[in-house]
């Protein structure tokens, strides 16, 4: 084997290096060992034989000989400093490159290394991270673009969700004796929950309900239901029936098991008569002086059980009432401390006594200075819903 | 019939919900009955209400049962006023199951 592939010269700088270092201090030390061997033995010789005199003459030559050493190693340093700046200069152009990518130009050019020695290695790792950085800025904008268009879409969604609820209740017939506010604030841009209000024949259909669950899935559970819901109320005036009728529905189908809890009731305005039923959901608070309860044990949600029975309760209103439904993103809207808004604090709020809108913005103050800063959790619905007998 | 007893943890909810749900469903899959043992739960999500719901429906098709056992006043609450009081067995202690 050839001592130069021993070394693997070509592939190595340090062995490159080595070699002419060691070549330096070799020939250094031949012609010093030479010199210096025959600048002594001549000049003893000399004076030996021809006196001293002589024996100075005789060191010109070896004068020359120390010139050309000097020369030599003149000439070795040029090439060791040649050596030198080829390793420092590649590695100084490398950390510009290096900067100007950090400053986001991912398409700096790398020097020029012709040798096959680590300094190519270095660039050839070098081009490689530039090729992998530029990948992934790719994709990452790409993913940026992905989710900015979910991000408009659920938006979108979110808008629809909304204008599928009614507000206020607009004026009309029954304004001398009614008066209705809902409102909901979804967690995300989409949610679960849902409420409905409509008046037909003299008699007002509400309803409100909870999707187990949340976001995109929650919310098409709750158009289903809410737009089933007014449809089926509009020519059902039994309020078992209608709910018999969701049921079966969320019932059929229902992978995913979805249930929705629902309270749903039909006020006569005339009367003040009111059926409802409750399909697992919270009862809703009743104000007319006092405050209590509806009496409505709740039975199965929406969805559990074809087989499920519904009953239908009555109860009749005194005039100057209010009906304050909810679900329970109200009464579990939490601290960063995890303490639940809870029944009474809801009660005592209610207790303030206002007309329906003034009632809703009180509450969802009350919320949102109980809450603090902590994320809302679940979405905050309320229906409130005032009969007068006029 | 044979049973076999799965303890939950002290919560069912959508962290842990997938968790148990395996659990339960393996012992189905076994032709056993499960007994669930709710002494350490505390709290129940709606993603854990459906947990138990599909865990029944499953034993239910399997022609199994699903027994409820120590369910805590916490969790009987919460039952209760999501209507589910009713639907599920529940039993006090492990002896009180039929067997």
């Amino acid at each position: 084997m050839k001592i130069p592939d021993l070394l693997h010269i070509r592939e190595s700088l340090a062995s490159r290096i080595i070699l002419w270092v060691v070549l330096y201090v070799v020939i250094i030390l031949t012609i010093s060992g030479y010199v210096g061997d025959y600048f002594v033995r001549k000049f003893i010789w000399e004076v030996q034989e021809n006196g001293i005199m002589h024996a100075i003459a005789a060191r010109r030559l070896s004068l020359a000989l120390t010139m050309v050493s000097l020369i030599s190693l003149i000439v070795l340093t040029g090439q060791l400093r040649r050596l030198i700046h080829k390793l420092i200069d590649p590695l100084t152009a490398f950390t510009q490159v290096a900067d100007e990518v950090a400053k986001g130009n991912l398409q700096a050019t790398l020097p020029e290394i012709k040798s096959r020695d680590e300094m190519q290695q270095l660039r050839h790792s070098f081009s490689i991270m530039q090729q992998s950085l530029s990948e992934q800025m790719e994709e990452l904008k790409q993913v940026n673009a992905a989710k900015g268009r979910i991000e408009g879409e659920l938006q979108a969604a979110c808008n629809i969700q909304q204008s599928m609820l009614p507000k206020a209740y607009l004026p009309d017939a029954y304004s001398h004796c009614l008066d209705i506010c809902g409102q909901l604030i979804s967690a995300k841009d989409v949610g679960g929950d849902l409420y409905d209000f409509f008046v037909s024949n003299g008699k007002l259909f509400f309803c409100i309900g909870d999707v187990s669950g949340k976001g995109v899935p929650a919310a098409l559970v709750m158009a289903m239901t809410l737009s089933q819901f007014r449809n089926v109320a509009r020519y059902e005036g039994n309020i078992r029936q209608i709910i018999q009728s969701l049921n079966a529905t969320r019932c059929e189908g229902n992978d995913t098991l979805m249930f929705v809890t629902f309270f749903a009731g039909v006020l006569d305005l005339e009367t003040g008569l009111l059926q409802y039923c409750n399909a697992g959901h919270n009862k809703p608070f009743i104000m007319n002086g006092s405050i209590s309860e509806l009496p409505a044990k709740p039975d199965l949600p929406l969805g559990v059980s074809d087989d499920a029975v519904y009953a239908v309760r009555e109860y009749t209103l005194q005039s100057d009432s209010t009906l304050f439904l909810y679900t329970d993103g109200l009464t579990e809207a939490m601290t960063a401390r995890r303490e639940q808004f809870g029944r009474e604090r809801l009660q005592n709020t209610l207790r303030k006594g206002a007309g329906c809108r003034e009632l809703i913005e009180e509450m969802t103050l009350a919320v949102r200075q109980f809450v603090g800063d902590a994320p809302q959790s679940d979405d905050l619905t309320m229906l409130a819903i005032h009969w007068k007998n006029e | 019939m044979t049973t076999e007893v799965y303890k939950l943890s002290e919560e069912l909810d959508s962290f842990n919900s997938q968790e148990e749900q395996d659990g339960i469903l393996a012992i189905l899959e076994k032709g056993q009955s499960v007994i669930l043992d709710m002494t350490a739960c505390k709290y129940v999500s709606s993603t854990g209400l459906r947990v138990l719901l599909y865990s029944k429906k499953v034993a239910a098709a399997k022609g199994l049962k699903l027994y409820l056992v120590g369910v805590s006043e916490e969790v009987m609450d919460i039952m209760n006023v999501t209507g589910f009081d009713s639907f599920f067995d529940t039993y006090r202690t492990i002896d009180e199951v039929p067997r």
